[in-house]
């Protein structure tokens, strides 16, 4: 009978001990800036156009003077919003869609920077089932997305509708990150996904597939992912300083990139998730440098980072989701972190 | 039937299953399911990459959190109502409607309430196996033998050594077995919440369904299988060893 | 299940609705602290509940969900309950199936849906096979250990009493099946709710599923709670019924 009394001491014990683990580890903040660590969430994939921000939280803030940051993959964008709202992260990876719709629904959020601005996702079909938009409405036929209502939803409905291709007559189903969505029409479950322009050489020479949709043909600018921070995590000093620091590496990271195709071949090298990046040489990684830091302007020096970008944008975004009032862009967005980041800059 | 008679049949028919889902796996091919022997092959490789382990493990310890605080209050809730007539008829309609409410269906909610981190998932594993702990406990306690309690009393136990020399003793075989029960729902809700939002053990069987060959994702199922195989059997063994007495008392009983 | 109005209220009852009563007014204390977006007040629920528009929604979502639930749960009693009995009247049977299924068992359902989604597509077919896959083993386990306690003699005491094997089958197998069946029905009955809103979650998202989608999308956490609460009821409903059919078929049996 003993045992079994100290048994229960034990456990309960034990339970209590891990509930205060559970409950402190929060408070874990130090005023020492080098003891500092970011706890963010990235989603689950790094390509070519993600890179110098991944590259940006992982060297350009150690640079600054903090601990090397957490870094944790979130594959779906939908749960990536929510996790922020549940204050899961400090930071979050986050897409512009469903941060408007959370905002307007009364969550606490401020979006203080770009990932990166424009888009290199393309639309790749099976071109055995899918030869033009119209064919996406035919019965088998099914597209994914990371998250229904996120932007490359958006960014497909506008298209869409463009060439007389009911939206609603689409069979789309949300299957988390673009390595899933690769693997899921290699293995023909789905028929045409939004994935990197470079995961698509790798695609196409794998079969008869095509690219049916570059963004950047459709639109004059695509704004998809954004650094996302809970409100009043904001309200503090600390963080607020620490906010502006992100936006400093990044935009050094952005002019690093545009100048020197030796850094971004460097940082692909160590944070891309594609297959063999690793091996990648700067020659071979060249074009993609080059579209993104040249034509689609992806890693602005300046990280273009304005109001009126996202107002030209929001009926992509109303497409797809269900806004129940006009999103409130000021309540959202905070420029002030950048411009701080830039005046520091100079 | 006797023991070696049962184990030879338990041999054929796993013998035959086998051998069904091979030829059944060559015939259809590893695209549509793979044949037990590619399997074979693919779980050293994924042996030996790590992921599956190291997502494994971390997802076990949260699991284990949400399912400690299960036992730690599904317990004495359950012998509470078993033997408190008023906490009874209070918890009872809510325990009715807690067990039947599917777990998948508010994965959503929480998510929303917790974001993805430690507590959304140990807080659904808590949600899905606290209330078989708390049934199965009741259960247990409500079958106390009323001569033994009233034997207790008329030696002048208080309540408190009533509860210790008297009820525990003869809960604790239900005890070990809510437990059982509870630990096989923790499991199942682990998987499921990882399932949604794509992340750990749950999220690597997301993206490893998305392969074209089924290999990589029958390994890791054989995994789970064999998880949930060596801690139900882990916490029986454990279970018999630490309160032999107790085991043997009721039984005889 | 012959409830008389003198029965219907009973001082456990009372307790019970008061646990209920007081259990909702102490949610809605904590929740009045809170955002409804944090943790929706049990009013705001119900009002929503009562909302005409959202109503007619939720009856279409629930239609369809209902059909690939009752599909499901019709094709796991219809492999269940003969599977389960051969396996509890033969033993060499069931020590050959028992590790099987015991195995398979373990893997949690949910894990199967790459494999489903592999087979059957994404939609109606799937949904079912997830249903089934979560309701079948749950009532094989009760209706093994069920046919394997009915006692050897009854079909002896039967055959000396020169009945034909349909007449023991009818008469004394059955009414000795039936708690054990009965209760199989019930535990598989809440898989197979639990099966139809995960498999609406999991594959492409409909009904419920799509429902829920659209309420995380916006943030909805009020709709997120109802349909919770639906499905809860939903679940109870279908507990009850199958509890009324055991009474009334108990009682039919009987008085034959």
């Amino acid at each position: 009978m003993k045992t079994t009394r100290r048994q229960a001491l034990g456990m309960v014990s034990a339970t209590v001990g891990m509930g205060m683990g559970l409950g402190f580890g929060r408070i874990g903040f130090a005023q020492d800036k080098s003891k500092r660590v970011l706890t963010g969430h990235i989603l689950g994939n790094s390509l070519a156009i993600h890179i110098p921000a991944i590259a940006a939280l992982n060297e350009g803030l150690p640079a600054l003077g903090y601990a090397p940051p957490k870094l944790t993959r979130i594959d779906s964008m939908q749960v990536m919003t929510q996790s922020i709202i549940g204050k899961s992260a400090d930071l979050g990876e986050a897409d512009i869609s469903s941060t408007l719709q959370a905002s307007l629904a009364g969550a606490d959020l401020k979006v203080i920077g770009l990932v990166y601005a424009n888009s290199s996702l393309v639309f790749v079909a099976n071109s055995d089932k899918v030869k033009d938009f119209a064919d996406l409405k035919k019965e088998g036929v099914i597209v994914a997305v990371n998250s229904k209502g996120d932007w490359m939803h958006a960014m497909l409905t506008g298209p869409l509708v463009k060439r007389g291709v009911d939206p609603e007559k689409v069979t789309i189903v949300e299957i988390g990150g673009s390595a899933s969505r690769v693997q899921a029409l290699l293995a023909n479950r789905v028929q045409a996904v939004p994935v990197h322009i470079d995961q698509t050489p790798d695609i196409l020479a794998k079969g008869n597939y095509k690219i049916l949709l570059k963004p950047w043909e459709e639109y004059k600018l695509f704004i998809a992912e954004c650094w996302l921070v809970s409100g009043t995590w904001l309200q503090n000093p600390e963080n607020r300083r620490l906010a502006v620091d992100i936006q400093k590496a990044t935009l050094t990271s952005f002019r690093k990139t545009n100048k020197d195709l030796g850094y971004f071949g460097n940082c692909y090298r160590k944070y891309s998730t594609i297959k063999g990046a690793a091996q990648m040489t700067d020659e071979q990684l060249k074009p993609v440098w080059e579209l993104l830091s040249k034509t689609a302007r992806a890693w602005p020096d300046d990280g273009n980072f304005k109001r009126e970008q996202f107002k030209d944008l929001l009926p992509a975004y109303k497409s797809v989701g269900a806004f129940p009032k006009e999103p409130d862009l000021d309540r959202l967005i905070d420029t002030s972190i950048t411009e701080q980041a830039l005046k520091e800059l100079g | 039937m006797t023991r070696a008679q049962r184990l030879f049949w338990n041999a054929a028919g796993i013998v035959l299953f086998l051998l069904a889902w091979e030829i059944v796996g060559r015939w259809l091919g590893s695209r549509i399911i793979a044949p037990p022997s590619g399997v074979a092959k693919e779980y050293l490789e994924l042996l030996r990459a790590g992921t599956m382990l190291s997502e494994l493990a971390s997802s076990l310890r949260q699991m284990l959190v949400g399912f400690g605080f299960a036992c730690a209050i599904g317990m004495p809730l359950g012998i509470l109502m078993g033997r408190v007539k008023w906490i009874e008829r209070i918890m009872t309609p809510w325990i009715g409607m807690m067990v039947v409410t599917s777990v998948a269906a508010m994965v959503p909610l929480f998510l929303l309430i917790l974001g993805t981190g430690f507590a959304f998932r140990a807080t659904i594993v808590f949600v899905a196996s606290v209330w078989y702990i708390v049934i199965t406990s009741y259960n247990g306690a409500r079958g106390v033998d009323p001569g033994l309690v009233s034997v207790a009393k008329s030696f002048g136990a208080t309540p408190l050594q009533t509860m210790v020399k008297v009820v525990l003793p003869a809960v604790y075989p239900y005890l070990i077995a809510g437990a059982r029960i509870g630990l096989v729902h923790a499991i199942r809700a682990m998987v499921m919440a990882e399932m949604f939002v794509i992340l750990g053990y749950g999220g690597l069987i997301h993206q490893t369904g998305m392969m074209a060959d089924t290999e990589p994702l029958i390994g890791l199922l054989v995994t789970l299988m064999a998880v949930s195989v060596a801690a139900t059997w882990l916490l029986r063994t454990v279970g018999n060893k630490v309160a032999p007495s107790y085991e043997q008392r009721v039984a005889g009983a | 299940m012959s409830t008389f109005p003198s029965r219907l209220v009973t001082p456990e009852r009372l307790t019970q609705a008061a646990s209920i009563l007081g259990g909702l007014v102490i949610w809605e204390l904590i929740a009045s602290q809170y955002s409804a977006f944090i943790l929706p007040p049990p009013s705001a629920v119900l009002k929503r509940l009562f909302d005409p528009a959202y109503d007619v929604k939720l009856v279409v979502a629930l239609y369809g969900a209902l059909q690939h639930m009752l599909v499901g749960f019709g094709l796991a009693v219809a492999v269940a309950v003969p599977l389960g009995i051969a396996m509890g009247r033969m033993p060499r049977l069931n020590a050959m199936l028992d590790p099987i299924v015991n195995a398979l068992y373990a893997i949690p359902a949910v894990a199967f849906v790459p494999f489903l989604i592999i087979w059957f597509g994404l939609f109606f077919e799937s949904r079912v096979a997830l249903v089934f896959i979560m309701a079948f083993p749950d009532m094989l386990v009760v209706i093994v250990a069920g046919a394997r306690d009915i006692k050897r003699n009854l079909f002896a005491v039967g055959r000396s009493f020169g009945a034909s094997p349909l007449q023991v089958a009818w008469k004394i197998v059955l009414p000795a099946m039936l708690p054990f069946l009965m209760t199989a029905f019930r535990v598989g009955i809440a898989r197979a709710i639990n099966g139809m809103i995960t498999a609406e979650l999991f594959l492409a998202a409909v009904n419920l599923g799509a429902m829920m989608k659209t309420s995380a999308r916006t943030f909805d956490s009020t709709s997120l709670l109802a349909i919770v609460v639906v499905v809860c009821l939903l679940g109870l409903a279908a507990q009850s019924l199958i509890a009324a059919l055991e009474g009334r078929f108990l009682h039919w049996h009987h008085r034959r």
